[in-house]
């Protein structure tokens, strides 16, 4: 079976479409995993795609100069030159927008429903009881699928019946793309909640000519796996087991908002060694988030209903890119994962608060940390930043929102490097 | 308040109890001119004399028993067991004599003396000096159980215990003895029979005893930063269990971790899980998560005994199921 | 100096051997017609030891007994009618019918207790010695116990304890010959377990155990020793237990010519030889007949008594907070 050469996830990409630029090997040719196959354009770069396996090229379906949908197959590589049938998820249509491949699908269905027997906590039978919600129409989202309090209470309050109990989405690991040159401590990026590794296309291109360069899908988000998450712990906890799968041991982290509360929980496990960290408009120092952004932007099906949210993102909304709502919107297409965002976002910010607090690890941290928010931003308040200990630097950037890595993506991998260079 | 160790509080209010009550008298191995091999007796030989402060043969089984026997013709005996795993050998004394006489004798006698133990691991006193066989005591109907996390719980405790008309068994714990802090001087009496909530939280009741009470607060702290709110809640007594304390917490937080040092099958945890499904059953929202020690011997090498003895990490791991 | 029984004394515990003697046959009796419950360890032949050595004592004495412990009971005072209560399960019984026979005690009257578990009793004595000796009291402490308690660690733990720190404590060892079926010598080291006692640097002592004034002088002299601070005694009274082990035992294991060479010497009738020329036979049946009486009408009693209703033992309760 031939394997598609795809639009590939590797550095995101905010449009429907990208531009062949050129191939680098035709029909016929043998070719090495690793060796760039093909080059695109994006709206701001040419960007190559390496052949994921060693084989012959055997079919190019775009020629230099066709605009082809995101996740289009380009061509195909196969094990001989006859070997032409694509293997894999080819029969299924690309998905317009998602810049990455599909999420793996779990296997429906939890052990809860195995027997016809209703699986639910004490507590759930006593609250459904109570609020005369009928179990059956639930979904649990405990250990075996089983029914637990916050599941009636989410079915009570109409928060649909709960076809979207368990946000099953995928499984195995957290997506995490490399790039930059190889090395032993790379500098690891997590984003915010909502966001994906997309995040980073502004900052990124600043560092990977000289480090080594990870970025994370958090559970829930991008191409990484959704099921239920109980706490920031257990966000730090997959990232270091997917760091630690990776062979990576230590890292320099990068966080923002959410993605800054996963770093600074992250250490405190112990699988990963902190070489240095960077926090972003971190969450988990102080109570305040914006509830409304939060239930708006998770609400929104539509560019229209999402983009007045996204404006608020940032200092000045003239500053996001063009189709940077589309794109925004296209990643969050499938309900599967706006489900998994919301029971996400209902257990870590519930009524507008942040129901964690890692003032006490940020006190704890005892390698160089910088903490960067702009002045202008108006989902968590720059001030929880005083909260930060004398050991831990504060950039304050006027005129700047919630997004200092779109906003000012050169200021930021300036900071990452001094970062790097102190811990060295 | 003076700020003491946990043996210190407990000299102290041995020191006290003997001031108070000349029918009070201390016996046990190594406790008079030595002091006590964890020094809880430190200075009392000089104090109160020979007659009230004794050094006994290695006869554990006949010392027990003599506690009990002398508790019932007047005289308030405080002996000292050096390690909880000797216990063993006074089991006779506790279930065969001290837990009946009471009840079958409708009340004739009262059996007002104090077992002091230690127990615990941790140090590496390997498989004969290291257990905690608390059970074997919480068992038996007709004694008490106390075992104090704090300096001024051992000597509230301590002196309650040596108040109290009925056998009470105060297990201390090796780990502790040099744990600081604040103690009440003069007259301060802890109730046996009653938890204290070390660290309140919402999401999560950790119940605990002795030294996990302490494992249970580093457990804690870690939830923490991951947002999620743990109750510890030091038992203090082990029996008679303070009932009203677990039903109060578990409705509060629905999800339930117990902790103790000893055994799991059968152990201490096996009961506080039995008692919360019995009397709380409505309010859980996830099955009692157990931390207990791994039911095997306790190894001597270090990294060998820390798999075996509970930690803040399994107990954070438990909350973690117990919340999931 | 009280080591010597009067005329008096020594119908007295005449009196308690009968009282004693009645007790057992009587309970011999209601056992073979399926009147009692549990088992029954009868002390026929052996009331001499129990009835001699406590003679002396006052209520403010202790004496620690054993699961064969009737006459202890009869000699340190307490009435027939109440024992045979408690042994019958009712609420007028010494402990309300929570005890039994076995583990029978009356605190007002020193004979803190009976006690099931072999050589328990010991310890138990040593302790209450150590009680006296701390309140620096007048009294003594005594354990009556048999030859097989004396093989328990326990035993020689309390010896060495009690001779170490000078305790008023009485060890009066009644040699029954068995520990249930187990003669002696398969289970001591040695015929005269009273050489143990030069062990702990203590006096030890022989008697005849089936003669009571014998073990009356021979204890009120390690009494008395007791109480002058001397520490503890050893007196090995050898006796033999002329019924099983218990109202259950089968038998088979005493030789028929042992049992009646030492019915011969039954100690009711080494007592009434004794006495039938100091205070004449006809006292003595008086005697006799009043004993007899007077455990008859405490069966007839106690079975008219009711039994107790069941009450929990806050002591035990497992929880502060009972639901």
């Amino acid at each position: 079976m031939a394997e598609a050469i795809r639009v590939a996830g590797a550095v995101g990409e905010y449009m429907d479409s990208v531009t062949v630029l050129e191939w680098r090997a035709k029909p016929g040719d043998a070719v090495e995993a690793g060796q760039i196959v093909v080059v695109f354009e994006t709206a701001k770069a040419a960007t190559e795609v390496a052949a994921s396996r060693s084989g012959v090229l055997t079919k190019i379906f775009a020629s230099p100069g066709d605009e082809v949908k995101i996740g289009a197959t380009l061509g195909l590589i196969g094990d001989s030159a006859a070997d032409t049938t694509e293997a894999g998820p080819a029969s299924e249509p690309p998905r317009a927008g998602a810049g990455m491949a599909a999420p793996r699908r779990a296997a429906p269905a939890g052990h809860a429903a195995r027997s016809g027997r209703i699986v639910a906590s004490p507590l759930a039978r006593r609250t459904a009881r109570a609020r005369d919600v009928d179990l059956r129409a639930i979904r649990g989202t405990g250990p075996n699928g089983r029914i637990k309090r916050r599941d009636v209470e989410r079915a009570a309050k109409g928060g649909r019946p709960s076809p979207s109990g368990v946000p099953a989405r995928g499984q195995g690991s957290l997506n995490l793309l490399r790039s930059g040159p190889a090395c032993d401590t790379p500098v690891v990026f997590i984003h915010g909640f909502g966001a994906d590794t997309n995040a980073w296309r502004w900052t990124v291109p600043h560092l990977e000519r000289d480090h080594g360069i990870v970025l994370v899908d958090l559970p829930c988000h991008g191409a990484s796996p959704a099921h239920p998450i109980n706490d920031v712990i257990d966000l730090a906890r997959e990232v270091s087991q997917a760091l630690r799968d990776a062979g990576i041991r230590a890292a320099h982290l990068v966080g923002h908002s959410l993605g800054g509360a996963t770093a600074l929980a992250l250490p405190e496990l112990g699988g990963v060694r902190l070489a240095s960290l960077c926090l972003i408009a971190p969450a988990g120092l102080g109570p305040d988030i914006d509830g409304a952004f939060v239930a708006g932007f998770l609400r929104a099906t539509g560019v229209e209903s999402l983009e007045p949210w996204l404006r608020r993102l940032v200092a000045d909304p003239a500053r996001l890119p063009p189709g940077f709502a589309e794109a925004s919107m296209a990643l969050r297409a499938d309900p599967a994962l706006r489900d998994a965002q919301r029971m996400l976002a209902d257990t870590l910010f519930p009524d507008g608060t942040q129901r964690f607090d890692l003032r006490g690890a940020l006190g704890r941290l005892q390698v160089p940390a910088k903490i960067v928010w702009g002045l202008a931003d108006s989902v968590i308040p720059w001030r929880h930043a005083l909260a930060s200990p004398g050991h831990v630097g504060l950039h304050l950037l006027p005129n700047v929102g919630h997004l200092p890595h779109l906003e000012a993506p050169e200021l930021l991998a300036r900071l990452v490097r001094e970062l790097i260079r102190a811990a060295a | 308040m003076a700020l003491l160790r946990y043996a210190e509080a407990l000299n102290a209010a041995l020191r006290e109890e003997m001031v108070r009550d000349p029918n009070v008298f201390l016996f046990g191995e190594d406790i008079g001119t030595y002091g006590g091999v964890f020094k809880v007796t430190r200075g009392l030989l000089e104090e109160f004399g020979a007659m009230r402060v004794r050094d006994t043969p290695i006869s554990e089984q006949t010392l027990a028993a003599m506690a009990v026997s002398a508790a019932m013709t007047g005289t308030r005996p405080v002996l000292e067991i050096m390690y909880s795993d000797f216990m063993a050998l006074t089991i006779d004394a506790l279930v065969n004599q001290a837990s009946i006489y009471e009840y079958i004798w409708a009340g004739q006698v009262r059996l007002p003396f104090v077992l002091r133990t230690q127990g615990g691991g941790g140090v590496g006193a390997a498989a004969q000096h290291s257990k905690s066989l608390d059970v074997f005591l919480t068992h038996i109907p007709g004694l008490k159980v106390v075992a104090p996390a704090t300096p001024a719980d051992a000597k509230g405790l301590l002196k309650s215990a040596i108040r109290d008309p009925s056998p009470v068994v105060f297990l201390e714990h090796k780990s502790l003895y040099n744990l600081r802090d604040d103690v009440p001087d003069g007259e301060h009496l802890v109730e046996i029979g009653k938890a204290v909530t070390a660290r309140a939280g919402t999401d999560v009741s950790i119940f605990a005893t002795s030294r996990m009470v302490h494992e249970s607060l580093s457990a804690a702290a870690v939830l923490e930063t991951g947002g999620i709110s743990a109750e510890v809640v030091d038992l203090r007594t082990l029996r008679p269990l303070d009932l009203a304390a677990i039903k109060a917490s578990v409705a509060k937080t629905n999800h339930a971790v117990v902790v103790n040092e000893g055994w799991r099958f059968c152990g201490y945890t096996a009961e506080l899980s039995a008692t919360i499904m019995d009397h709380a059953f409505d309010d859980l929202d996830a099955p009692v998560e157990r931390v207990a020690q791994l039911d095997m011997p306790i190894p001597y090498s270090e990294p060998l005994e820390a798999v075996v003895i509970p930690t803040a990490e399994k107990i954070v791991a438990a909350a973690r199921r117990a919340l999931a | 100096m009280k080591n010597a029984p009067s005329t008096d004394e020594c119908v007295e515990m005449y009196r308690k051997m009968i009282v004693v003697r009645s007790l057992e046959e009587k309970l011999g009796e209601l056992h073979k017609a399926g009147k009692t419950r549990g088992p029954i360890h009868r002390c026929d032949g052996q009331e001499a030891v129990g009835v001699g050595a406590t003679a002396m004592l006052t209520a403010t004495d202790y004496v620690a007994s054993t699961h064969r412990g009737h006459a202890h009971y009869i000699g340190k005072g307490l009435e027939p009618y109440k024992i045979v209560a408690e042994i019958f399960g009712r609420e007028t019984g010494y402990c309300e019918g929570r005890a039994g026979h076995m583990l029978m005690g009356c605190a007002a009257k020193g004979m803190i207790g009976g006690n099931g578990i072999v050589g328990a009793g010991i310890p138990a004595a040593t302790g209450m010695a150590l009680s006296i000796q701390i309140q620096k009291r007048n009294d003594v402490a005594m354990c009556l116990f048999g030859d097989g308690a004396a093989q328990t660690g326990i035993c020689h733990e309390s010896m060495n304890i009690a001779s170490l720190w000078k305790l008023p404590v009485v060890f009066v060892l009644e040699h029954n010959q068995y520990g249930l079926t187990v003669h002696h010598t398969g289970q001591s080291s040695v015929a005269d377990l009273s050489v143990r006692a030069a062990g702990y640097g203590m006096p030890g002592a022989i008697v005849d155990g089936n003669d009571a004034v014998a073990v009356y002088r021979a204890v009120g002299a390690a009494v008395e020793r007791a109480r002058r601070g001397e520490g503890p005694s050893l007196v090995e009274a050898k006796t033999y237990r002329m019924v099983g082990f218990s109202t259950s035992d089968m038998g088979g294991y005493q030789k028929d010519s042992d049992i009646a060479a030492w019915r011969a010497r039954d100690p009711i009738r080494i007592a009434f030889a004794a006495l039938k020329d100091m205070v004449g036979e006809a006292r003595l049946a008086a005697v006799d007949q009043a004993a007899k009486a007077e455990v008859d009408a405490a069966f007839e009693k106690a079975f008219r008594d009711p039994f107790p209703a069941f009450a929990p033992d806050p002591a035990s309760a497992p929880y502060t907070e009972v639901s």
